[in-house]
């Protein structure tokens, strides 16, 4: 097989069971007996789990509760399911649902898209060191926090910002960027994919070295332009790459980036720009309501885990790549 | 084929092996984590150096950038108790300090409490190591620990995140609306007779214990769960401000009705004057820069969803919620034309009170609404940085009907709350404090000679004031309201003991100076001689002689559980819609489907809520 994947090479999809080692089938006291020592160490890793991952379900509890947060869980009063109805009751909980999605569904396929289209115009480049030093700007953006880039972007776009003067040199009568609700999803994508395209363009490079070279000198002999080239070598090899990444991408299609709205936004574009995090951030730390913020949290959650399994499946039925 | 590479899963064993080496190297990167922080203050801060006769500020005060620290070698030793020990050039004050009576605690009581970040400090100076802290400590023995600090933006969210995991601060400052969110879940102590026992009959009686309206907030059943502060003495409300000199360029009279503000900020624009005339910012109704005055004008009050609200008489008796009338419908339509003028900042919705007040220093801006203050706050950077130019305070604008109103100052303020289960002991310490802070800011001429001048704080040299080399008090190197020590150190914050405390002062010295200025002492002539001081005291008359506009908030009562439920969202909601009509992304009718959706979405529940009150209370 030729599985040349970081991923797990699913090929078979069964288990055969003349494979299995002779201990699955033995009785289980006496697989502890013979590896111990490899249990005990197992305990420390297991007992995080279950504080850090399995206790903090203890806090979902929430969502079925009257909070208090000064008796706690146990001393609050239940009430059922009247958390979720009040949630689906709530106008704005559509609008969310609906900002994360599209803002989300935006960053994922044109990061990718850019991410790609940069990766194969670097390959192109011949010039080592330039290639290099392009690279690494485009990176660079990848690795500062939202709040440092978006300062930069509140001044770029804003009123008397860079991109309003060109606008406005151009002709153009400043936007409203960041303040205009039709417009704010946009910027939002944008200004996200110009922080990462450079991140995801590593991938789709480290895809590219597949490509062996003798082919493409070859196909440039039998006379293919690099359209051709593009057409026929390169895209073949990345598409799989690209669809891993976007199905992947699917799996966080609730995850729309909390730290860059969070930044960002501003109450005139909540309609469009106010997203699940930013929403339960608002409801439980700010609004002090526990409840409502944890009920969202558990609908994203919940969401988020049919979106992980499902797009896992779809990579694997697609491109035979899968995450587990 | 080799099978083994083929295997599609792990084999236990393979697992275990890689769950060992997972769980051991877990293991160790946990024992190496060590916790950075100290778990103790540092004790015994080394004490400030000598200030040389070198580092002394220059007789002009500069205006320093509010980040701006100073070298340790300059940290100047606090004198507040030492006033007339001569220093590096044998100058003495004519002056003394002097401090009523405190059984001091022995040993020293300690009490935790949020601290705020600063704008301004010196090197080296940390929350227990500042005058202020000194002083409390020296006089009172009572010694201020930080629990955390945090910056005042932020200053909310950490407290909501401390009573969700019970990490509550020994004291703290809460505002109203928000004080029944922690008194109703039963997160604070319950201090009734704590108070009633420890306050002085000067602080009872000063704070209108137990009759005033101020108490509601903290009041639950009849008991009391902190201490209300006092919020008067005009401290918010938004008087008219101008920039004289740009009015005269324009050629035109100081405006008086809304139309003419519009008229005359199109006229600074199209001059080239500023680009944005008008200052504004997304909390709209807030501290400075506010449209309180636009909204007066078409006699309604609202506070726009920025969390103050205004609850107006009806007619037949009862309240009505203020952003429903029909008055703030007309305010939009004149806010969402600046905005289509370009008359206001477009970018207004990313931008809070003090970044719009930052415009107005920068010169962007030249008509707003803020308070008396100011006089001291902003203007003398605005002067400092435009030679030349000159704010005036002129009447509130008046609507088509000729109203004008603003929405003044209320008196449901903050108040401090005190965690459940803390000692009563520092609850008492605290009520103690609060006994001789009180004291000295109201018999303040048998105290502080100088009178209570600089935001209630202490006078210390080296921070509000300074002796050149001839002896002459000259300002001291803290811009103004930028030394918040005491804002954390609680009961030295404005207002927390006597209303109106600075500018009746203020008044007073100028009466002597006028009567026999040979009786004032160094001091007292420093601080008339300040311009701030004479420009607050011009605007401070002026909000006095025009309270009759006030709009006033009928609602005292503090919120029940039934109005905390329904509050946030509906803060939010307004706020939400009236932005969205004044930046046009919504049409202005939109505010008649607000006024009937602000009812449907809890506003129902609210207004029955305050009318109960209201009968109970009238």
């Amino acid at each position: 097989m030729s599985e040349a994947s970081i991923f797990h090479p699913d090929v078979s999809h069964k288990r055969d069971t003349p494979d299995l080692p002779n201990d699955q089938i033995n009785p289980i006291r006496k697989t502890i007996k013979r590896d111990w020592s490899l249990y005990l160490l197992l305990i420390p890793a297991t007992l995080l789990i279950i504080f850090l991952r399995i206790y903090p379900f203890w806090g979902a509890s929430i969502a079925f509760v009257r909070y208090n947060p000064v008796a706690g869980v146990g001393g609050s009063q239940f009430v059922g399911l009247k958390n979720f109805i009040d949630v689906f009751h709530r106008p704005e909980i559509v609008n969310l649902i609906r900002n994360t999605i599209v803002i989300s569904l935006g960053k994922i396929t044109l990061e990718e898209i850019f991410g790609l289209a940069f990766a194969i115009l670097v390959y192109e480049v011949r010039f080592r060191a330039f290639k290099k030093v392009i690279q690494t700007i485009a990176t660079f953006p990848h690795f500062f926090s939202w709040v440092i880039i978006g300062t930069l972007a509140l001044s770029l776009l804003g009123a008397n910002g860079m991109v309003n003067q060109a606008l406005e040199v151009m002709g153009i009568h400043s936007l409203r960027f960041l303040g205009d609700k039709n417009i704010f999803p946009f910027s939002l994508i944008f200004t996200d994919v110009w922080k990462e395209f450079g991140w995801s363009a590593v991938i789709y490079l480290a895809a590219l070295t597949q490509i062996n070279p003798e082919l493409i000198e070859a196909a440039a002999v039998d006379g293919a332009g690099r359209w051709a080239r593009l057409w026929y070598i390169i895209l073949p090899v990345v598409f799989p790459t690209f669809i891993f990444m976007v199905t992947l991408g699917l799996g966080g299609l609730l995850d729309a980036g909390f730290d860059q709205v969070l930044v960002l936004y501003n109450p005139a574009v909540y309609s469009t720009g106010d997203i699940l995090d930013t929403y339960v951030y608002r409801m439980g730390l700010i609004n002090f309501k526990f409840e409502i913020a944890t009920v969202v949290g558990m609908i994203k959650a919940i969401v988020g885990y049919i979106a992980i399994i499902s797009a896992n499946w779809v990579s694997g039925k697609i491109t035979n790549l899968r995450m587990f | 084929m080799n099978q083994k590479l083929n295997k599609p899963y792990l084999s236990r064993r393979d697992f275990l092996r890689f769950a060992s080496l997972a769980s051991g190297a877990l293991v160790l990167a946990s024992c190496n984590v060590k916790t950075e922080t100290p778990t103790e203050a540092p004790t015994n801060p080394p004490p400030p150096a000598l200030p040389t006769a070198t580092s002394k500020p220059s007789d002009t005060p500069v205006p320093l950038k509010p980040t701006a620290t100073l070298k340790p070698t300059e940290i100047p030793v606090p004198t507040a108790t030492t006033g007339a020990t001569p220093d590096a050039n044998g100058c003495v004050t004519d002056w003394l300090f002097k401090y009523p009576e405190f059984t001091k605690y022995d040993p020293p009581i300690v009490v935790k409490v949020p601290f705020r970040t600063m704008n301004f400090q010196y090197e080296g100076e940390t929350f227990t190591n500042n005058p202020s802290h000194q002083l409390l400590l020296d006089k009172l023995g009572i010694d201020y620990q930080e629990s955390y600090e945090v910056p005042g933006s932020e200053y909310y969210t950490r407290l909501n995140n401390d009573l969700a995991a019970g990490t509550l601060p020994d004291v703290f400052r809460v505002g109203n609306p928000r004080l029944g969110q922690y008194i109703n879940v039963g997160a604070v102590e319950d201090i009734t007779d704590i108070f009633e026992a420890t306050a002085s009959d000067l602080v009872k009686q000063v704070k209108g214990y137990p009759k005033s309206s101020i108490w509601n907030g903290v009041r639950m059943d009849g008991r009391i769960y902190g201490v209300a502060y006092l919020e008067d003495g005009f401290t918010s409300d938004n008087l008219a401000f101008i920039r004289s000199d740009w009015l005269e360029q324009v050629g035109m009279p100081a405006p008086k009705t809304v139309d003419d503000v519009t008229a005359v900020a199109k006229a600074i624009k199209e001059k080239g004057l500023c680009q944005f005339p008008i200052a504004m910012n997304q909390e709209l109704v807030t501290w400075q820069c506010s449209v309180d005055p636009i909204i007066g004008a078409f006699g309604a009050m609202s506070g726009m969803g920025s969390g103050t609200v205004w609850w107006l008489k009806n007619p037949d008796g009862t309240l009505r919620y203020g952003s429903l009338d029909a008055g703030v419908k007309s305010a939009l339509a004149v806010l969402n034309q600046w905005f289509k003028d370009e008359l206001v900042d477009t970018d207004f919705i990313n931008k809070d009170a003090s970044a719009s007040g930052d415009a107005v220093l920068a010169g962007q801006a030249g008509i707003f609404y803020a308070p008396w203050w100011i006089g001291q706050g902003l203007l003398p950077d605005v002067y400092a940085a435009f030679p030349g130019s000159k704010v005036d305070v002129i009447p509130s604008p008046t609507g088509p009907e000729g109203k004008k109103g603003r929405g003044g100052t209320g008196l449901l303020g903050n108040a401090l709350l005190f965690r459940k289960g803390l000692d009563p002991k520092i609850i008492e310490a605290s009520i103690k404090q609060l006994n001789w802070h009180t004291e000295m800011h109201v018999n303040w001429d048998q105290y502080q000679a100088y009178g209570e001048a600089f935001q209630g704080a202490f006078f210390f040299r080296g921070y509000e004031w300074d002796l050149d080399t001839q002896c002459n008090m000259v300002l001291g190197p803290i811009p103004d309201s930028e030394w918040r020590y005491q804002q954390d150190l609680m009961w030295n914050y404005r207002g927390v003991c006597y209303p109106d405390y600075q500018v009746p002062i203020f008044q007073k010295m100028a009466e002597w100076q006028k009567a026999d200025p040979a009786k004032l002492n160094s001091a007292q002539k420093f601080i008339i001689g300040i311009k701030a001081k004479q420009d607050n005291m011009t605007f401070f008359n002026y909000a006095v002689d025009t309270r009759d506009e006030i709009i006033p908030n009928e609602f005292l009562g503090s919120n029940t559980e039934a109005i905390s439920n329904v509050l946030s969202d509906l803060q939010d909601y307004e706020r939400t819609t009236f932005l969205e009509i004044i930046t046009g992304s919504r049409p202005l009718d939109d505010f008649d489907k607000f006024t009937t959706e602000w009812l449907d979405r809890g506003g129902k529940i609210y207004t029955e809520e305050v009318n109960k009150w209201y009968s109970a209370n009238k």
